[in-house]
């Protein structure tokens, strides 16, 4: 039962970054290869509000989605926005791995190669659930992650933003002959990736430390969460995240350090060869 | 490539260029460089460059070529490292050719797995998961340890042997500017044959691929571990290089830095991985402390180069080049703006009376029979049961108001769409439900209202294409360039000009197509469509926007086409074309047919006229409509 | 409102398509844009929706107000209304949603649908009752005359004051396309302005105040309905002027 909790925790982290693919992705149509490196930012960022500033949670937390969070609108208008009406649709992969190189070089340059310990929100005792134990900041990031992953999903269906969203990801010209200000979407939508990676980052960074690796490692479990949940449903991100994370703890467990990824990369092979649109069908399928 | 030059006819686009000579020149002096005084230190930074170049050229067949991101060449660089190192450490084997052919071997099959799943979804998944095997390599050269260190790496590999003979300094030096020679001069041979013309029309349009008959899936993978090989070979030569590899050297910072050099030295070009790696490698080289912001450094490069030049700087060259053409600095093939009436030899080319047969080929149609097919949409029914038959040697136009189901119909037959129930055949064959590329290679040709043209592409090429799969000059006789190939080249080429010629626009071969006027690019399509030998052809709104002149010309390529057999298809909104050449017309309205007969039938149908313009109170066909005398509308709109 | 369009030219990129058309249509009115296919209606209304590329002279108006310089969604919220053609509505989202969707301009509170666009949303399910019975199904499903009534009735719940409507009668059964035209007149008896590219002519001339004929992206002809003949029209249009080819041919340096 740890070993569940375990995978949880790291499922709740792929989650996150599943979550943070397919907000962008509804808006914009556009993929965010460096999505899982605002994540990462946020890490250091709560590592610089915490550890080197010395500032409680509550302003940690919110000078890491304000930093973030412009960092997205930064992203969306350099390497995004430009590109929006080519015909090619390559250049988008291009310019969001290079922001990610980029900020993968920042952090590195700035803090070094060292991972950095960020302390935890809440109390580092172990509690002891359903038979099994976890840490409580663990445990918090399971569920504010399905909190935000469930939240999104009731938002895009109950509110004129998130219906804007899905019909822009559907048409986009029909969504602007509507009224849809899918400019604005695409900004509010990079914007609040990062706000929420960045308001992560306390309770993502106690966990896994602040970490330069930290951004490549999720990039690619993200994606995998949302090739099992199916590109653009938050639920499937939930779904698939968890999943991924489940079968890596376990695996784990039973075998040396080497197979979990080994396991993962060929279920994520099993997945593409069989089922390669998901559970929940993609929403936007022809980008990812 | 001298040799070749000299047999070669000089009217083939791809060896008009001096570029292969200047590189093969450049490359005869770097191989030489230690006898011109060539240090040490200089030695191992070409030879560093050697190997980022044949890594950096795998991604550019990959990305720059066929248009799909792959970031594994590290994997595969790994596998041919390891597979040399293991070779060479456990069993002895030192003889670098062996190695080289293992090593490849390796490649392709990593280059497989991961290929095949990987490219079932457009967009990133082949990104990711070659992505997601740069992250395991760690893991997977751990679980096999004893044959590769795992994590402590591999040392002691030894020196390499060719033919018993040991390769140390100057000998190694030689062999790897050799092999990176050999490897540009087949990348090369590829990309300036009919493959590199169907990777380029692969990379910008998949839809046009598919109606030439390629299979885009098959094609893009057939690249993808095509760019596969590079790697291996390189990983060999870095294996033996440095005597000992460890999973650091193969990190995926060093897959940024493999896609950096590709899009800096322009990922659509073949000596732009040299450039770009020599960038690569001697730039971080030269500034101290570089290290630190190198990552900054690339990804700041991506993302401009992203944005501002998309072919890097091979691009910038290419780009210099047309412009200085354009400006009359440097003498270029004849620019065609407009074409005039077609010349004398063409008309007489053209229409020579009863050889026609003889001059355009017997082109052996098939009939096509559409057998109550329908097409539902969710509640939308485009195509209503439509029974109808399109015979070879007879034009069939296919007409109706927007809406009517004319472009659905066109897409069931080309596969593009599946039918929901009937049948459509053509000949023996029912194309119905197959795919697009299996459509096309079962004998349908089709061209688009839109035109779908690869940039860059002359219209000779452009043409030829059509050919690709029917007269298919294997990779390896294209890259060795054997007696096949150039029959096979200098055959396609000449049909290519023949049937430019028979539509009168042969002065346009070497123009690039994308510029043309829209009549012009038509007619191109047409005779693109004529180079597959199809036993349909699907004209898609073909007279659409055009003007008399062009019309007319297209109105001679039809009925060459029918006189020599073949089977025409014509959707067609201009009545006056469809009277004219039609042999048969149906009229389709909201996806029903309403009303088949010939032009003189049709005419006199009451239900036509009304279909397209709403009941009509004083005149009720098309017959009438043309003999009324009825007063004509008011004066043109005065020119602002 | 008068809809005013002034010689605008312009295409997509490298390929121009309009070479200085000029059109207007006031309040209460309807002009109707005919043509062949690729003579460049649709192109003429995506001008003035703000989806062409690339325009390169010319003001497209909306009462005083100047458009070339808005967004698309911004000239929705000025009061224009554009139905594209081809049934554009949103496949995947119920016939309410896609409702609401045409309703994303007008004013409420954040988060909820507010008071004004319920409003809205009843007004169009009484005016289109076949919606009406079928709220919650998904709009793929529809016929195709159904989501041609969606398509229109959610350019309508913003309460626009101009219209365009793109070939809204396309591959619609008689009986359904004489719907269309009823509601397209009605539209103008309620005082917007109207622009309707059709093909169809008898139709479409049956409602026009106004007729504007498009030849290869310029203005052939233009003037009040009563100056055209239909039937001359429609042999203009569809048969050509035989062997004389076209009234004013192309400058072939144009293209």
């Amino acid at each position: 039962m740890t070993t569940l909790w375990s995978g949880l925790a790291d499922g709740a982290l792929y989650a996150l970054v599943g979550v943070g693919y397919n907000i962008v992705l509804l808006a914009s149509g556009v993929f965010n290869f460096a999505n899982a490196q605002l994540i990462m930012l946020g890490t250091y960022l709560a590592y610089f509000a915490a550890v080197t500033l010395k500032l409680p949670l509550a302003p940690t937390v919110l000078i890491g989605a304000a930093a973030v969070a412009l960092v997205g609108v930064v992203e969306e208008r350099l390497a995004i926005r430009p590109l929006m009406g080519r015909r090619d649709s390559h250049a988008t992969l291009i310019t969001s791995v290079g922001v990610a190189v980029a900020i993968d070089g920042i952090v590195l340059r700035i803090w070094g190669s060292q991972p950095k310990a960020i302390p935890a929100p809440l109390s580092t005792k172990p509690l002891n659930l359903l038979g099994g134990t976890i840490e409580p900041t663990s445990l918090l990031l399971i569920v504010l992650v399905i909190v935000v992953g469930v939240g999104l999903h009731i938002l895009s269906k109950k509110t004129m933003i998130g219906l804007g969203s899905l019909a822009s990801a559907e048409d986009r010209e029909a969504a602007m002959a509507r009224g849809v200000n899918v400019r604005a979407l695409a900004i509010g939508a990079f914007a609040l990736a990062g706000l929420i990676a960045g308001a992560f980052g306390v309770v993502v960074g106690s966990g896994t430390y602040a970490n330069p690796g930290l951004g490549d490692n999720l990039a690619l479990f993200g994606f995998v969460a949302i090739a099992i949940g199916g590109s653009g449903s938050q639920i499937g991100s939930l779904i698939g995240g968890f999943a991924t994370g489940i079968i890596y703890a376990e695996v784990s467990r039973y075998t040396n350090a080497d197979w979990p990824q080994i396991v993962v990369f060929a279920l994520f092979l099993l997945i593409l060869l069989t089922r390669p649109r998901g559970l929940f069908g993609g929403a936007v399928e022809r980008q990812v | 490539m001298a040799a070749t030059t000299a047999v070669s006819p000089p009217a083939l686009p791809w060896l008009r260029s001096a570029r292969p000579l200047m590189m093969l020149g450049l490359g005869v002096v770097v191989l030489v460089a230690p006898w011109l005084g060539l240090g040490d230190y200089w030695s191992r930074q070409f030879i560093l460059i050697a190997i980022l170049a044949l890594v950096v050229s795998g991604l550019n067949i990959s990305l720059g070529y066929a248009g799909e991101l792959a970031l594994g060449q590290v994997a595969l660089y790994a596998v041919g490292a390891y597979v040399t190192g293991y070779l060479a450490v456990s069993h002895g084997v030192t003889d670098i050719l062996l190695c080289l052919l293992a090593a490849i071997g390796g490649a392709i099959v990593v280059g497989f797995v991961s290929g095949i799943p990987g490219l079932r979804l457009g967009g990133w998944s082949l990104a990711m998961v070659t992505f997601f095997l740069v992250i395991i390599i760690p893991n997977v050269l751990d679980l096999l340890s004893s044959q590769t260190g795992g994590a402590l790496g591999l040392s002691g590999i030894p020196v390499p042997t060719i033919f018993g003979a040991q390769l140390v300094g100057d000998g190694f030096y030689v062999f790897v500017i050799a092999v990176t020679i050999i490897w540009f001069a087949i990348f090369r041979n590829l990309i300036g044959s009919s493959h590199g013309d169907a990777f380029l029309v692969l990379k910008q349009s998949p839809i046009l691929a598919a109606t030439l008959g390629i299979s885009v899936y098959r094609l893009k993978l057939l690249a993808y571990v095509v760019g596969a090989i590079p790697a291996g070979i390189a990983g060999v030569l870095f294996a033996f290089l440095s005597a000992y590899i460890s999973p650091s050297s193969f990190a995926f910072a060093l897959a940024f830095t493999i896609l950096t050099a590709s899009v800096v030295g322009g990922s659509q070009s073949i000596y732009g991985a040299i450039f770009g790696a020599a960038i690569l490698q001697l730039g971080p080289e030269r500034i101290a402390s570089f290290q630190n912001y190198s990552l900054i450094v690339y990804g700041a490069f991506l993302v401009v180069a992203g944005l501002v030049f998309s072919d890097g700087i091979a691009g910038l060259v290419r780009s210099g080049l047309s412009q200085a053409r354009r400006r009359g600095w440097l003498s270029s093939a004849a620019p065609i703006d407009t074409v005039g009436p077609m010349a004398e030899s063409d008309v007489a080319l053209a229409t020579a009376g009863d050889d026609t047969a003889a001059v355009i080929g017997d082109l052996a149609g098939e009939a096509l029979t559409v057998t109550e097919l329908r097409k539902d949409f969710g509640g939308l029914t485009a195509v209503d049961d439509v029974t109808l038959e399109a015979v070879p040697g007879e034009v069939t136009a296919l007409i109706g108001p927007n809406g009517s189901g004319k472009t659905t119909l066109l897409n069931l037959v080309c596969g593009f769409y599946k039918p929901t129930s009937g049948s459509v055949r053509l000949g023996p064959v029912e194309l119905g439900g197959l795919a697009p590329y299996r459509s096309a290679r079962a004998g349908v040709a089709r061209t688009f209202q839109t035109p779908l043209i690869p940039k860059g592409m002359r219209a000779r090429a452009f043409v030829a294409t059509g050919r690709y799969v029917s007269h298919r000059v294997s990779m390896p006789a294209s890259i060795l360039r054997l007696p096949s190939f150039w029959r096979g080249s200098r055959a396609s080429d000449a049909e290519a000009l023949r049937l430019l010629a028979l539509l009168g626009i042969a002065r346009v071969a070497d123009s690039e197509v994308a510029s043309l006027p829209l009549g012009t690019r038509r007619l191109v399509e047409v005779a693109r469509a004529l180079a597959a030998e199809p036993k349909v052809f699907l004209f898609d709104e073909v007279g659409s926007g055009l003007d008399e002149e062009d019309i007319h010309r297209l109105e001679e390529a039809i009925e060459l086409i029918r006189r020599a057999g073949g089977t025409v298809v014509l959707v067609e909104h201009n009545f006056p074309l469809v009277l004219k050449i039609a042999d048969r017309i149906h009229v389709l309205s909201q996806g029903a047919l309403i009303a088949s007969g010939t032009p003189a039938e049709i005419q006199a149908n009451r239900r036509v006229l009304e279909e397209y313009t709403g009941s009509s109170e004083t005149v009720d066909t098309i017959e009438e409509l043309e003999r009324s005398d009825a007063v004509p509308g008011p004066p043109p709109a005065e020119p602002r | 409102m008068m809809l005013t369009v002034d010689s605008v030219a312009g295409g997509y990129g490298d390929i121009q398509v309009l070479w200085g058309v000029s059109a207007s249509v006031e309040a209460g009115h309807v002009t109707v844009i005919l043509g062949r296919n690729g003579a460049g209606k649709t192109s003429l209304l995506n001008a003035v929706a703000g989806f062409l590329p690339t325009v390169r002279s010319g003001q497209v108006r909306l009462g005083d107000l100047e458009l070339g310089r808005l967004t698309p969604f911004e000239r929705v919220r000025a009061g224009l209304a554009y139905v594209q053609e081809g049934k554009r509505v949103f496949h995947r989202r119920t016939v309410e949603e896609n409702l609401l969707l045409g309703g994303y301009t007008v004013k409420r509170p954040f988060l909820r649908r507010g008071q004004r666009l319920q409003t809205a949303l009843d007004r169009a399910y009484e005016r289109f009752p076949i919606l009406a019975d079928r709220r919650k199904m998904v709009a793929g499903r529809l016929s195709g005359g159904q989501q041609q009534m969606l398509a229109i009735a959610q350019a309508l719940i913003p309460e626009p004051t101009a219209v365009m409507l793109d070939e809204p009668s396309a591959g619609l059964a008689p009986a359904i396309a004489k719907e269309v035209f009823a509601m397209v007149e009605g539209l103008k008896r309620e005082g917007l302005a109207v622009l309707l590219v059709e093909q169809v002519v008898d139709n479409a001339l049956a409602i026009a105040d106004d007729v504007i004929v498009i030849e290869a992206g310029r203005v052939a002809a233009s003037g009040p309905v009563s100056d055209f003949d239909d039937t001359a029209m429609v042999r203009d249009l569809y048969l050509g002027r035989g062997s004389a080819g076209l009234r004013q041919a192309p400058d072939p340096s144009d293209r």
